[in-house]
């Protein structure tokens, strides 16, 4: 049973969401919040998986919400609600800690998917958006040659996992270009976010470009 | 036709005089009342034209046919001096078409009394025009002058932030009509979709609202896309206001620059090498003697590098000069002081150029030059000092008053540039601002009113099997938000108050707290204006807070909204009660009445009670309730909920 919290300051929104999700057997709806305190709050005493948080909220934002189910210690996954993809604030929730993104105007099955993605920790979206957004929002210094000090501590085989995590593919497709079997590589991407101390793969792909390690096409 | 100030007019009425006289007493020793007579003549014939150009001219011309007539020929450059001075002013006050023609009206009038030859005719012509050029440049450069100060002037007038005011006023009606065309339609098909799907729940319809919604979105996120891409990209450098020389320089191509550097060496050589020359080989009678070696490459060439190099390196110009005309005098070689056209040109050309540098050195260097030549001149003959002296002091003179016309005219266009940026930015800077503005309001406006409808769309798709009624109150609360969107951006497009979130930031203070009745007034004004007689009663114990101001809005607006829908004209209370701990807020109407400009009263059965969905959902949430009540005509809308710092329980499954 997957349990989430739904934050938005829009009752009718958070409405219409619980009704999509409790339409589910493996989700239930544990607790709404209508800021990102709450939000934090409930995820914590409610032990939730997932937050579906919204980005702008009064008093206490999405982002502060996502910064402080991060560096809380609190266990649930942050999904961004929000209604465009280039949204300014969207890069900053990923870098506070999201783990991905939702827009408001997908459809019933992409919601229900996205969150069971975001809960096996899977990338949630394609590669080109990730990475537009990355480039759009990051301010990289050039590729340096050579392994930058905050991925130091991989091996070879890890940093090749990397930069195949940092364009987008799937363990299926590294597996393939690494030739390496697709457990493998999954045990690589787990050792990679425990090294590194970082919740999921969207998190290394930020890291990927916020290090230089990879440069912008 | 202008006249010259009294000032100037005196100067150059004493010029002519001095000039006449200085050089009549020389030229006509025994006859010193004549030279009197004639410089006072001059002298007045100067100040006429400085103040009616015509009769000026024509007096002028009178005194040298009297010249003419009394035996004063080419030999002696009397005539030159009011000639000359005549045709500055002319040239200065007359428009250019009738001024060139005083130039062979007063070669004529001297001329033929005098008898000149051809060869001093044609050359006294072109000399002449020198005068009647600089004339027209210095009435050229007056009226850029003044042109300059007035568009200064003008522009420090306007008042910028007018001006930005009225560019964000414009950029929001477009950006406004942009969007409400973008997206208005959209909504509006969506509500009148949910509605009709209400009863069916038909798949076809549900489905159609949440494409209506995604075609919706993407056209709103064009439009932001736009708005943040003219935003940043709008960082126009603003004009640097040129320095002195740069506009004037920066324009002129080298082939002018050599012709401006060169002309005198023109003239120098001409009357030097190239006239006499000429007029030996066309056996003409009295040539000038052609000049000889040591004069040409001892004095002459040395001379034209220096005219030549004159505007780069005016000191060392002057000086070289100097040292030229004073080892060319030492050596015997030249005859400084006979009539030496070149050593006129050389001066006028230094002179010039100094007065225009303006600076102290270009002045002393200047000093220096003049009485070395006026010392050689004086040595050979005393005839020749007067008009030396003139011909420098005035090249100085007339470039002084030519350059600091022309710092004038910078100054100010200089002013006026930096004013206009001034004004530009504030432009820019407000219209950015009010872009922002835009597009924060069209996001919370519009695109989470699609993004619900679209979430309850899927709420409706999933549950029209399992829990038609819910379904059904997905599709009303569809409409709901539909309508109050609509209306939002409507009052984003006019001059309408916009949502109660903004109203309530509008209307906070500076300590935080919000002025109820301030934030009230826009949206009763609207019901006013749409034919409502509002009558209001604010009973505030306590300070709310800007959250609970922004509820307690929503309330009002649905209420009145209600009421002008229901019961147009009507009468209509609004009474809100604010303590410590609760908010309480009361809209009540009576019967329709009458409004100017409406037939009918509109009420649907569709619209009745089906705003308040929402709202009750966030009043509930607040711990707080919604109710309506009905007893015959009159109705009422009343909520009543905790303020915000009262503590709120979280709410568990």
């Amino acid at each position: 049973m997957i349990r989430i919290v739904l934050a938005d300051d829009q009752a009718l929104l958070r409405a219409g969401l619980r009704s999509v999700l409790s339409a589910e057997e493996d989700l239930t709806v544990v607790g709404e919040a209508s800021d990102g305190a709450e939000a934090a709050r409930m995820a914590q005493v409610l032990d939730a998986d997932i937050v579906l948080m919204d980005i702008q909220m009064p008093s206490v934002d999405g982002i502060e919400g996502v910064r402080r189910i991060a560096s809380g210690g609190v266990r649930a996954k942050a999904l961004m609600l929000t209604m465009f993809d280039l949204d300014e604030y969207l890069y900053s929730a990923l870098r506070a800690g999201a783990s991905g993104f939702l827009l408001k105007s997908a459809q019933p099955e992409e919601i229900v998917r996205a969150v069971r993605d975001v809960h096996e920790g899977e990338l949630l979206f394609s590669p080109t958006v990730t990475r537009r957004l990355v480039e759009a929002y990051v301010r990289t210094p050039p590729p340096s040659d050579g392994v930058p000090p905050a991925l130091e501590s991989l091996t070879e085989r890890e940093l090749d996992v990397v930069s195949g995590i940092a364009r987008g593919l799937s363990n299926a497709e590294i597996g393939a270009e690494l030739f390496l079997g697709e457990t493998t590589v999954k045990a690589h991407v787990s050792h990679i976010l425990g090294k590194l101390a970082l919740r999921d793969r969207v998190q290394v792909v930020v890291l990927a470009y916020e290090s230089g390690f990879v440069g912008r096409q | 036709m202008q006249s010259l100030p009294i000032r100037a007019s005196w100067w150059l009425t004493a010029a002519s005089y001095v000039w006449v006289w200085g050089v009549l007493s020389v030229a006509w020793p025994p006859r010193p009342w004549h030279c009197l007579a004639l410089a006072l003549l001059f002298g007045l014939a100067a100040w006429v034209t400085t103040q009616r150009p015509l009769p000026g001219v024509l007096l002028t011309a009178g005194g040298l046919i009297l010249l003419g007539l009394l035996g004063i020929g080419p030999e002696t450059p009397v005539p030159l001096g009011p000639v000359f001075i005549t045709l500055v002013v002319v040239g200065y006050l007359c428009s250019p078409r009738w001024s060139v023609w005083a130039i062979p009206f007063l070669l004529v009038t001297t001329a033929v009394p005098a008898q000149w030859e051809i060869y001093s005719v044609v050359f006294g012509g072109l000399l002449l025009i020198l005068p009647w050029w600089f004339g027209v440049q210095l009435r050229l450069r007056d009226g850029r002058r003044r042109q300059a100060v007035a568009n200064a002037e003008r522009l420090s007038r306007v008042d910028p932030s007018v001006r930005a005011q009225r560019a964000a006023a414009t950029e929001r009606e477009e950006v406004a009509a942009a969007a409400f065309g973008a997206i208005g339609r959209s909504l509006e098909e969506m509500t009148e979709t949910a509605t009709v799907s209400r009863e069916t729940l038909r798949l076809e319809g549900i489905t159609r609202i949440h494409d209506l919604g995604e075609g919706a979105t993407r056209r709103l996120r064009e439009l932001l896309v736009l708005l943040r891409e003219r935003d940043t990209g709008d960082e126009d450098e603003s004009p640097t206001p040129g320095t002195d020389r740069s506009p004037e320089e920066a324009g002129v191509p080298s082939w002018r620059r050599v012709l401006r550097d060169g002309w005198p060496v023109a003239l120098l050589l001409l009357d030097v090498v190239t006239v006499p020359w000429a007029v030996s080989a066309l056996g003409m009678a009295d040539p000038p003697d052609l000049p000889t070696m040591p004069f040409l490459l001892v004095v002459i060439l040395p001379l034209a590098v220096t005219v030549f190099l004159r505007s780069r390196f005016t000191v060392g110009a002057l000086l070289a000069a100097a040292v030229i005309l004073l080892v060319g005098t030492l050596a015997g070689i030249a005859d400084v002081g006979r009539e030496g056209f070149w050593l006129y040109v050389v001066g006028v050309a230094l002179s010039w150029s100094a007065g225009r540098a303006g600076t102290r050195s270009t002045l002393l260097a200047w000093l220096v030059f003049s009485v070395t030549t006026w010392s050689l001149v004086w040595l050979d003959t005393q005839y020749y000092l007067w008009i030396q002296i003139s011909v420098h002091v005035l090249s100085y003179g007339a470039a002084a008053v030519w350059a600091g016309h022309h710092a004038v005219e910078i100054e100010h266009r200089t002013r006026a540039l930096s004013r206009q940026a001034e004004i530009e930015a504030a432009e820019q800077a407000a219209v950015a601002r009010e872009r922002l503005r835009l597009a924060r309001d069209l996001h919370d406006a519009a695109s989470h009113a699609v993004g619900t409808m679209m979430m309850q769309a899927n709420a409706a798709r999933v549950l029209r099997d399992r829990d038609p009624g819910a379904a059904r109150a997905a599709l009303d609360a569809i409409a709901d938000i539909g309508r109050e969107s609509a209306a939002e951006l409507q009052g984003i497009r006019s001059a309408a108050p916009p949502a109660p979130r903004m109203l309530a930031e509008a209307a906070t203070g500076a300590d935080g707290r919000v002025d109820l009745a301030e934030a009230v007034a826009p949206l009763v004004a609207t019901a006013r204006r749409g034919g409502a007689q509002v009558s209001t009663m604010l009973d505030v114990r306590t300070d709310p807070s800007p959250q609970d101001v922004a509820l307690l809005l929503r309330v009002v607006r649905e209420g009145l909204a209600n009421a002008m829908r229901h019961a147009p004209g009507s009468e209509v209370t609004l009474e809100v009660v604010v303590d410590a701990t609760r908010v309480t807020v009361a809209v009540g109407n009576g019967p329709a009445g009458r409004v100017p400009g409406q037939d009918v009263p509109v009420t649907t059965s569709v619209g009745l009670g089906l705003g308040l969905r929402g709202l009750r959902e966030l009043i509930t949430e607040r711990g707080g309730e919604l109710a309506t009540s009905s007893d015959g005509d009159h109705h009422e809308l009343r909520a009543d909920y905790p303020t915000s710092s009262t503590a709120r329980p979280v709410v568990l499954p």
